[in-house]
């Protein structure tokens, strides 16, 4: 089979796997090997989706004997199958990153014949990439499910970051639809990595060159869309995986039928909204501060599709508000909708060197769009804004592309827990209440 | 009886030059009241021309001087400022050593001053350009194991992007043709340098560079999602202005309708004109 052909068709199947970044590890350049890493990784192309391609991301070989029905490369469904061997894939590497085309390789594989024989592949590719060609660069391998602690010690040496995909949020949606993936046998390769991380971090402080295990950290991948899981549920599961596994990032990837799978729903939308959302409240966990039990809980399981779980929050916890932006500490600012992380940085660098206004605070980079409902400057809030929560969430929709009558067709969207906005278009008399204070 | 109108200082286009005029400013009162370049400079009413002749001294003066007030991080802004295209540069460099002159680390703080907002903005315009040129830019591999790429950058980006490849790919001698400036930056396993790409010729593509590119657009039109193709969110992140010299956005590379397609590969016609399936 001729290369192009066989690269077609695994990157084909590779494709829905989105945990394809190319950061977390800094190992800078060595004289007489190709390549390096970069911190915060590099997108060098993107594609027609508008999915960043950092790196070659394929499989050793698309054959499975598994059937998972999510998946594309399931054993029964009917694709072509092909598989590289592992000299013409450390070779395309090279090739590829010497053109800049890429920044490492991205590496999974179908189990064809059993997990340990798969990965044992995968070694082998890794192997001649690492000490034969002389590569540098960055290297990310999925481990499977299944496969020996040995072997995933041995591919942690190799690659720069491992990773093994949780594919769906609960365990009885695991034991429907991926009947060969058990639960445990996802979780221990995910315990090991995250023990063979914390020991390695301990070698190198002691020792400067010993070998590091899978410098740039661990990930996973959910697949959003395909069981009836709420968003809370799925949260809560993301929030207990990055405090039990200390994963870098967990990954949602929305359901998009392939083939013809008897158990999963067929023709629909892929949920691409509520997967934006989802991104959104895995940001605050990360990087803002919060827990997942001020966003979501039993009473309000979903994200609303209108507003961003920030301003949800808010609007929920009118309290904490209006915020002074000149004398609020760091977590404070951070809460406030419209004000990021490089945002409260610049306001805490600028407020040193002189009292800050309205003005100063857009020059800054905060979207004033969002945020002058929830600040005051100097003690007062901008003229003309209204602290009322009625009057904040028509303002915060109303200018969106958002409307209700232009939300996509997408049957996980929940009926909206707070205001249902559809039973209530703003009336005009309604409105000129609000302002006057009678309602 | 004084001459109290405008003055503008004239430097020779070089940094040294510009360095030069900053350090006569300090000769004037009132201090000039921009700089321009003495080619390109346009004469108005009311204002004083007067050529700085570039000395290389007063230059490394008002370097030291950068340095010691500002830190590094002053040096690097005012250096990095310098590679934009724009012809104003040199009176937002001027402005604000002398802010910086006078005001001293506190100038680090004031983000909302508009003398550091402009010159935040030049870095942030040429370093963003360096960014994406360190992604973009494309090799093709010539005869003789030596890889070459083009680039038609707005600013001057090459001693960006030269200290980033000359690290990553020191195993073969390379060079990045900027087609904008007329330079090209060439390592040659020792180190880096740039010089000027007059009579120039560039030798041919080696055997295996079609099918590289053959390979590369492959992968390209097959990671792609049909359900999710969205044309206006890969032009936001990806401008179109780098397309020309991106291997997988060139048309000559069509698929071959006699090679077996994969499965679920979108078609290349569909990139261009279909809508997203979902409506936001």
């Amino acid at each position: 089979m001729e290369l192009l052909t066989k690269l077609e068709i695994l990157a084909d199947s590779a494709k829905y796997d989105v945990a394809c970044t190319s950061s977390g590890s800094d190992r800078a350049a060595v004289h007489g090997m190709l390549g390096a890493t970069c911190l915060p990784g590099l997108c060098h192309s993107f594609a027609a989706d508008g999915r960043c391609i950092s790196l070659l991301k394929v499989l050793q070989t698309n054959v499975c004997v598994y059937d998972c029905q999510y998946c594309v490369n399931r054993r029964s469904n009917d694709l072509p199958r092909a598989s590289f061997t592992p000299e013409e894939l450390a070779e395309l590497t090279m090739e590829f990153y010497r053109r800049n085309y890429i920044e490492g390789l991205f590496l999974s594989s179908g189990v064809n014949k059993s997990p340990d024989y798969a990965t044992e592949q995968m070694c082998r590719t890794l192997e001649l990439l690492r000490f034969q060609h002389g590569f540098n660069g960055y290297i990310h391998a999925k481990t499977i499910p299944g496969c020996s602690p040995e072997l995933v010690d041995k591919l942690g040496r190799l690659s720069d970051r491992l990773s093994v995909n949780i594919e769906l949020p609960s365990e009885q949606s695991l034991n429907r639809l991926a009947p060969n993936k058990k639960k445990a046998a996802i979780l221990r390769p995910m315990g090991a990595i995250r023990d063979g991380i914390a020991q390695s971090k301990q070698e190198l402080a002691v020792y400067r060159h010993a070998k590091p295990f899978s410098p740039a950290g661990q990930s996973t991948q959910m697949i959003i869309g395909a069981t009836p899981d709420t968003d809370f549920q799925i949260m809560r599961l993301s929030e207990s995986l990055y405090k039990t596994y200390r994963l870098k990032r967990v990954f949602f990837s929305a359901y998009i039928p392939v083939g013809n799978a008897a158990l999963l729903p067929a023709n629909q939308p892929p949920p691409l909204l509520r997967e934006h959302r989802l991104y959104q409240t895995d940001w605050l966990l990360r990087f803002y501060g919060f827990s997942v039990n001020e966003i979501l809980d039993e009473e309000h399981p979903s994200l609303d599709p209108l507003l961003d779980p920030k301003c949800q929050w808010a609007l929920r916890n009118l309290d904490t508000f209006p915020v002074e932006v000149n004398r609020a500490p760091r977590e404070l600012l951070l809460r406030v909708p419209g004000i990021g992380v490089k945002s409260a940085g610049r306001i805490l660098t600028a407020r040193r060197a002189g009292k800050l206004d309205f003005e100063d605070l857009k020059k800054l980079g905060v979207v004033m769009k969002r945020a002058v409902y929830f600040i005051t400057c100097n003690g007062k809030m901008r003229r003309g804004v209204q602290f009322t929560p009625d009057y904040i969430y028509r303002s915060l929709t109303a200018d969106t592309r958002l409307r209700p009558d232009r939300l996509p067709d997408d049957p996980t969207v929940q009926q909206l827990s707070w205001f249902d906005a559809r039973a209530l278009p703003p009336v005009r008399e309604e409105v000129a209440q609000c302002r006057i204070g009678q309602l | 009886m004084s001459d109290r109108s405008t003055l503008i200082l004239l430097y020779d286009g070089t940094f040294e030059g510009l360095l030069t005029a900053v350090f006569d400013s300090y000769s004037y009162t009132p201090p000039p009241q921009s700089i321009d370049t003495a080619e390109l400079y346009q004469p108005q009413l009311g204002c004083r021309y007067k050529e700085v002749e570039t000395n290389e001294q007063k230059a490394k003066r008002v370097i030291a001087g950068v340095r010691r007030e500002l830190g590094t991080l002053g040096y690097r802004k005012i250096w990095q400022a310098f590679l934009h295209a724009d012809g104003d540069k040199a009176t937002v460099i001027y402005r604000y050593i002398r802010l910086g002159m006078k005001e001293g680390e506190r100038v680090h703080r004031m983000l909302t001053h508009p003398t550091v907002m402009a010159i935040d903005k030049l870095c942030a315009l040429t370093g963003r350009e360096g960014s994406f040129l360190t992604e973009f830019i494309r090799f093709s591999e010539l005869e003789g194991h030596i890889y070459y790429a083009e680039i038609s950058p707005e600013h001057f980006a090459l001693p960006l992007i030269m200290p980033h490849f000359a690290a990553r790919m020191n195993t073969h001698p390379f060079m990045i043709h900027d087609t904008t400036n007329g330079v090209a930056g060439i390592y040659d396993k020792t180190g880096w340098y740039l010089v000027s790409t007059e009579g120039m010729t560039v030798p041919a593509l080696s055997d295996n560079e079609v099918e590289y590119r053959r390979l590369w657009k492959g992968f390209y039109d097959a990671i792609a999602i049909k359900e999710r193709i969205n044309p206006n969110l890969r032009r936001q992140l990806m401008p179109k202005k780098y397309w020309r010299h991106m291997t997988e956005m060139q048309p000559e590379f069509v698929r071959d309708p006699t090679l077996p397609r994969a499965a679920t590969a979108p078609n290349s016609e569909m990139v261009a004109t279909e809508k997203p399936l979902w409506l936001l």
